[in-house]
């Protein structure tokens, strides 16, 4: 999205050149990419673990490195809101002033009068209705968060405004659009440093493309770092803590009268020794890094995690997304997204309705979907660490199931979220297990239901679901597609095409799957 | 009643009991007394720097380092200045360590001050101006540095303050004094200036619970070189410029642009090593405001916010090298240095200079010659 253009490449340069950034031309160049805007390509054969980057955390924009860092410690700013009131400030009240600018200017909000923003933003929204980004992800819904941001960003503004003699933002704070735009700029390129930056916009490292399966690079910095003045190691306030506690210490012992206490004179057998011993002295080499004084700890890194031969584009991963969740965070989608997924959870919903399918879907959400998960995590070892994962995040969902146990239709209970076909056409495993149950007769049905909480004692009748679709299953499914399934609307952007197009051939995909097993 | 004994050790400082002295010392008049060998072991390093060589006669600690420039540093150092007991010391003044400046200092968090701490800075920058216009009223061909930090010592006392410096990270000496190539963190020893010299005081003071930090370049006689005056005025100039831009709203970046600005159009260099910093509660705390050109020091002005502006000027290049006492550092080619720094405040329009001259301040500009 928000794509650095060519005219501005030089400034980005220049400004990684000015940080003594590490970014040899010799290994990489910067050109226009197949896959839209600017890509980072290999200038020779590269080999895996090479560093292609290194800068220090320095020259990475934080909203503790901008020029109202203090304004917002002030304010208790922290987080994303921080670093975008950080961003409106940087780029629109101090600009050229800045030296920040070079590099914060190829970051764009808009192209050719137009803002990039979210989906929720567009004046075609509503032709995105119904689809998996509306249904599973809400993307078209307002976003509190970003409207109270706003507000505080206004009310800052005028603060600052009288109390700093900062003059107010309006370029980027005269409409919500706009704020939102910068925003959604942000969220397309940021990296998470460390607990002292926190999340921040790095030069060139924001350039590199995603790739949705194989990734060459990966983005390292150390995150453990001092919070109050962001160094690694010792810092002098880890130092002054530790002196601290020592002194305390001290005054303990203290309080007894002086114990030891010399008299006479310090024997010059001693002063000899310490005469002898200062000549040893050495000190200790600090570790050189690629950025002339700068430690290795105090810098952030691409390092590549495979080969690239030359001539080839070096792709990063932004994560597993979902076409839906790229174009919201990112604004772009990709064709034949591994990742991608078209979700049934409503229409599954409108189906549960059912009195006789409703017993079934209670009982699956508060028993039998926590306990497949469990069974899933005993018995699927290969993907045991996957399973632990989804696990812990799952029990954090149960938890806040429980709250909102009533607005079912305001925020997806995780269960139903994961009621999605997948990119080969299939229903995820518990979509599975769940149609399954569905489709069970009385008999089986009853079986179920006598399952006890402990899964290990009952033994493995919850993975009686763990089964190919059966019959009655791949109906119900069948259907659920069938009446998914929507004409594609010609909405106006390019990247929310692909999306659509995407979900469709998924359900189709399904359709086929489906029917050549009936 | 016996007098109090503390431990000479910079890094120890305690209230101590213990008779055990230093025999070099005492052969040599001055009394050291360590609370035990441990101490006198832990603290040999900085205390031998007052033991006179064989000859008794000032000598050159580090005849093995290669210095860059003409200075050399001339030891012994004198012992560690007396401070009577009704003034209060800051809390580094026993061991060396400034605990509640590390703890409290955050990088983001730039104090701003009330009218009633304003005022007790104002009164501890008006001290500061007094005590450095009495030592360079001092200056001359012949007086040596050590000379010079007694009176500072002495006059600082005498107004019921502590020489801030004073055993700050175990410095050892109550002002630094940086003559010629030596940018700044000169140790006030036996070396005697000359005509010819330039020698910045950098005098700061506690008073009350805060913190006032100055410095000055003065010219050692009459016959100066033109190259000297350049860079002195330089310097002198830089702050100038700087301070005119210091009001609410200003990016601390700028100043640096500003300075190196100046600096280049008279074929001057900028250090990049020190920066200027905040004052007040602390002796050095947040902001840190780098001199030179496209920094990108966080931080904006805002008004209440006290802190210092002191670029130091090369006369070649920028770059620095730190001698063998972990504190001097001079010119990497040898060439002169003067550095000029005011305590300041954000006012609600612009900027006060808080360690202001006054008309009979010594030292001052000079015309520049061709």
């Amino acid at each position: 999205m928000a794509s650095t253009i060519s005219e501005d490449l030089p400034g980005v340069l220049g400004f990684v050149e000015d940080c003594k950034g590490f970014f040899p031309g010799s290994k990489c160049l910067v050109k226009r990419s197949p896959v839209g805007g600017l890509g980072v390509f290999a200038q020779c054969d590269l080999n895996e673990g090479e560093t292609l980057l290194q800068l220090p955390k320095s020259a990475v924009f934080s909203a503790s490195n901008s020029s109202i860092s203090n304004l917002l410690v002030d304010s208790e700013l922290d987080g994303m809101l921080a670093l975008t009131i950080a961003f409106v400030y940087e780029t629109t009240v101090f600009q050229e002033r800045s030296h920040w600018w070079p590099y914060l200017k190829s970051v764009k909000i808009e192209e050719a009068g137009s803002l990039y923003l979210p989906p929720n933003y567009w004046p075609d929204r509503d032709m995105l209705k119904g689809f998996t980004l509306d249904t599973l992800y809400q993307g078209l819904d307002p976003e509190p968060d970003i409207q109270q941001g706003f507000q505080i960003a206004l009310e800052l503004a005028h603060r600052w405004n009288k109390e700093v003699g900062i003059p107010i933002p309006w370029k980027y704070l005269d409409n919500l659009e706009k704020f939102v735009a910068c925003a959604y700029a942000i969220s397309s390129r940021v990296f998470e440093i460390d607990n002292y930056h926190e999340s921040g916009l790095v030069p060139i490292a924001d350039l590199f493309n995603h790739h949705v399966s194989t990734p060459d690079v990966r983005f390292v910095s150390l995150y453990d770092v001092c919070s109050e003045c962001g160094e690694p190691g010792m810092c002098r306030h880890l130092v002054a803590e530790a002196l601290e506690e020592e002194q305390e210490q001290e005054q303990e012992r203290e309080k007894k009268p002086p114990s030891k206490s010399g008299d006479g004179l310090i024997d010059m057998q001693l002063i000899k020794e310490l005469e002898s011993q200062e000549e040893e002295e050495v000190t200790n080499p600090k570790e050189k890094g690629l950025v002339e004084g700068v430690q290795p700890d105090d810098c952030v890194d691409i390092v590549l995690t495979q080969s690239v031969p030359k001539g080839q584009e070096i792709f990063n991963s932004y994560g597993d997304y979902s076409n839906a969740l790229l174009l919201a965070r990112y604004g772009f989608c990709v064709e034949n997204n591994p990742w991608d997924v078209a979700y049934l959870g409503r229409d599954l919903l409108k189906l549960l309705k059912d009195k006789r399918l409703a017993l079934r879907a209670r009982w699956w959400k508060h028993l039998g979907y926590p306990l497949y998960n469990k069974w899933c995590a005993l018995n699927k070892e290969q993907d045991e660490q996957e399973e632990e994962d989804k696990e812990e995040e799952e029990e954090d969902h149960d938890e806040e199931e429980e709250d909102d146990e009533n607005d079912e239709e305001d925020d997806e209970p995780y269960w139903l979220t994961v009621m999605c076909i997948d990119c080969n056409g299939e229903p995820s495993s518990p979509m599975r297990a769940l149609l399954n149950l569905l489709a069970f007769n009385d008999r089986d049905w009853n079986k179920l239901r006598s399952i006890e909480q402990d899964v290990e004692s009952t033994g493995d009748k919850i993975g009686l679901l763990d089964k190919p679709l059966s019959k009655g299953a791949r109906k119900i499914l069948l259907n659920l597609v069938h009446k998914r399934k929507r004409p594609v609307p010609q909405i106006n952007n390019a990247a929310a095409r692909i999306m659509l197009e995407s979900e469709r051939k998924i359900l189709e995909k399904a359709e086929h799957y489906l029917n050549s097993n009936l | 009643m016996a007098e109090v004994v503390y431990c000479a050790g910079l890094q120890c400082g305690k209230r101590t009991d213990s008779t055990l002295k230093c025999p070099i010392c005492l052969k040599n008049g001055i009394t050291s007394v360590f609370c035990d060998d441990t101490c006198y072991k832990e603290n040999y390093k900085s205390h031998k720097a007052l033991h006179p060589n064989e000859k008794n006669e000032p000598y050159d600690p580090f005849p093995k380092f290669k210095y860059t420039g003409g200075m050399r540093a001339s030891y012994p150092l004198t012992p560690k200045r007396y401070i009577p007991e009704d003034i209060e010391k800051p809390d580094w003044s026993a061991n060396g360590m400034p605990i509640s400046e590390q703890r409290n200092d955050r990088l983001n968090k730039i104090p701003t001050y009330t009218k009633e701490e304003i005022k007790k800075i104002r009164k501890a920058c008006m001290m500061g101006r007094e005590i450095i216009d009495v030592a360079a009223a001092a200056i001359r061909p012949g007086i040596t540095t050590d000379e010079l930090d007694e009176i500072v010592h002495r006059e600082t006392i005498e107004r019921k303050a502590y020489p801030s410096p004073l055993n700050y990270y175990n410095y050892p000496k109550s002002v630094c004094i940086s003559v010629n190539e030596v940018i700044c963190h000169g140790i006030p020893d036996k070396t005697v200036l000359k005509e010819g010299d330039i020698v910045n005081l950098d005098v700061s003071l506690y008073y009350m619970g805060f913190h006032a930090d100055l410095n000055e370049t003065y010219y050692v006689g009459e016959n100066i070189s033109k190259e000297a005056i350049n860079t002195v005025e330089t310097a002198r100039e830089c702050l100038k410029n700087a301070i005119k831009h210091c009001k609410p709203g200003t990016p601390f970046q700028e100043l640096g642009d500003i300075i190196e600005k100046h600096a280049t159009e008279n074929k001057c260099s900028v250090v990049k090593s020190y920066c200027g910093h905040g004052v007040g509660r602390f002796f050095h705390c947040a902001p840190s405001i780098p001199h030179y050109a496209r920094n990108r020091t966080p931080g904006v002005m805002r008004p209440g916010m006290v802190f210092t502006v002191e670029p130091m000027i090369n006369e070649g290049v920028w770059r620095d090298a730190t001698w063998p006492d972990d504190w001097t550092s001079v010119t990497q080619d040898g060439k002169l240095s003067a550095q000029f720094e005011h305590t300041l405040l954000v006012t609600d329009n612009g900027v006060e200079i808080l360690t202001a001259r006054n008309k009979k301040s010594p030292g001052g500009p000079r015309q520049r010659t061709k």
